[in-house]
């Protein structure tokens, strides 16, 4: 581990062929994709395929990495480009299209206060509430979390202007807001 | 540049309570060792990076000059060797054309004394392996065309044309490494049969013991020194010496042809040699064949030459008559 190197170094290190540079990089960020690919597909397995893919990716472009950007907003780059490649080719293209989002009417969706067992699975109800958001909203807040990206780096990442971005955010926080306090008005 | 309405602390809290899900350790070895034969197992600074790639430029840089600079090379050298092969032959066949032209015209003067230049062309074609001797039954090949200089130009009459045989002397057959030199001669370019002189210094010096030719003796060996200079400088067919090149071993006929360059420079020199070369016992043969012919004036002749040649060579008891 390098704790004190800054990703954006670390990576340069790796195109230049040193590979410990790569396995600090890895440890560090390999869990935040994985549940980014995780919470995106609902599917545990087909999180673990995409994410090797991802990091074969970044392995394959480590050549020609320019640190314009932020490492992490760069790597979910990666991640929901290999994502919308994913929901294209399978059952699930409709999801690729974030612009379709019902996004007023996402509360009638999420899980009812009443439907989780105990207030101490907040986390989980938060997990189920996240699940239940629209996949763009849904992208937006996890990228926020897990990658620790801002408005202007989900933007940059998911491809959309920062409006778009900002706006997806909001609704899926509006909604989790909404989900957390349901239990402690119940 | 962050809202901060984008940023709940509670959510970030009940978020971070959530399970951590890490991928398997085995799909982390199969990341961590793609990454590493990416890369090569040796981590490389990029000190080291940069040096490899002056050095992959470098010759990159110099790789196709350098190829054709040696392509260069080498097919100059080439060509220049080729050309000074290509020269070598020439230089010696126009000598030996000359020689071969101006025999018949020494053929009518009286024999010169035993050194003479046909001997030292005798010494050269002692390197020829013991042939069949020449066997004089065809009848002389009447020249169709005048030879060709290198050049392609047409010798001049006056020079190149051969002087045809006195009858009474059938020209000898070329032998046969001439048969097969002929055939591979162009018709146009056919030049002047061998003198008969040279055939016979052939015949000499290929088969000193042997029987005579049983149709027609090939006739004395005549004197034939050195040819004037405008025909000396004469060039002549070039397959004329290719023949004779042909029909000596590599390294005989590089000394030969060293040898006959000798002797066209220094004809006493060349006369020296040659009767150094004609033993008398091959001499005493061919008188005796002679004889066995009925050509009693060319024996005789023979006979006295050989006398001034060797005068302390005894004779045998049917010659010393």
């Amino acid at each position: 581990m390098e704790p004190g190197r800054p990703d954006e170094e670390l990576m340069l290190a790796y195109g230049a062929g040193d590979a410990a540079a790569f396995d600090a990089l890895y440890a560090r960020h390999k869990g935040a994709v994985l549940r980014y690919l995780r919470r995106q597909t609902g599917n545990t397995a087909l999180a673990e395929e995409l994410f090797q893919d991802v990091w074969l990716k970044l392995i394959d472009a480590r050549a020609g990495y320019e640190p314009r950007a932020k490492f992490t907003t760069w790597l979910f780059t990666i991640a929901h480009n290999r994502l919308m490649d994913h929901f294209r080719s399978s059952a699930r293209g409709a999801l690729v299209s974030y612009e379709d989002d019902p996004a007023e009417d996402v509360a009638t969706d999420l899980p009812r206060p009443d439907q989780t067992a105990e207030r101490r699975e907040t986390a989980a109800q938060l997990l189920a509430a996240i699940d239940a958001l629209p996949a763009a909203q849904r992208e937006a807040f996890v990228l926020q979390q897990e990658g620790e990206l801002s408005v202007e780096e989900i933007a940059t990442a998911t491809g959309v202007n920062r409006e778009t971005a900002k706006s997806r955010l909001r609704y899926a926080m509006t909604k989790l807001r909404a989900t957390l306090r349901e239990p402690e008005r119940t | 540049m962050t809202d901060p309405d984008l940023r709940d602390p509670n959510l970030d809290r009940a978020y971070r309570e959530t399970p951590r899900d890490e991928p398997p350790s085995e799909v982390d070895e199969r990341i961590r060792a793609a990454a590493r034969r990416a890369v090569g197992t040796r981590p490389q600074s990029l000190e080291q990076q940069a040096a490899d790639e002056r050095r992959r430029s470098w010759t990159s840089r110099w790789r196709l000059p350098l190829s054709v600079a040696a392509t260069v090379v080498i097919a100059a050298t080439l060509t220049v060797m080729v050309q000074e092969e290509d020269r070598r032959p020439r230089d010696d066949s126009g000598r030996g054309a000359a020689r071969m032209d101006t025999a018949p015209l020494k053929k009518a003067q009286p024999a010169a004394p035993a050194a003479s230049s046909s001997d030292a062309a005798g010494d050269r074609l002692n390197q020829l392996p013991a042939a069949a001797p020449a066997q004089p039954s065809a009848p002389a090949p009447a020249p169709t065309a005048p030879p060709v200089q290198p050049s392609g130009r047409a010798v001049p009459k006056s020079a190149a044309e051969p002087v045809v045989p006195s009858p009474s002397i059938p020209p000898p057959q070329p032998k046969r490494e001439e048969r097969a030199f002929e055939a591979q001669r162009p018709a146009a370019a056919e030049p002047a049969p061998p003198a008969p002189a040279e055939l016979e210094m052939r015949w000499q010096s290929t088969a000193p013991a042997a029987a005579p030719p049983p149709a027609a003796p090939a006739p004395p060996p005549a004197a034939a020194p050195a040819p004037p200079p405008a025909l000396q400088s004469a060039p002549a067919p070039r397959p004329a010496a290719k023949a004779t090149q042909e029909i000596a071993p590599a390294g005989a006929a590089s000394g030969s042809l060293q040898r006959d360059r000798n002797l066209g420079d220094r004809p006493e020199r060349a006369s020296r040699e040659a009767s150094a070369v004609r033993s008398p016992e091959a001499w005493v043969e061919y008188i005796r064949s002679l004889r066995a012919q009925g050509r009693e004036t060319e024996a005789t002749a023979e006979l006295a030459e050989l006398r001034r040649a060797y005068p302390d060579f005894q004779l045998p008891a049917d010659l010393a008559r």
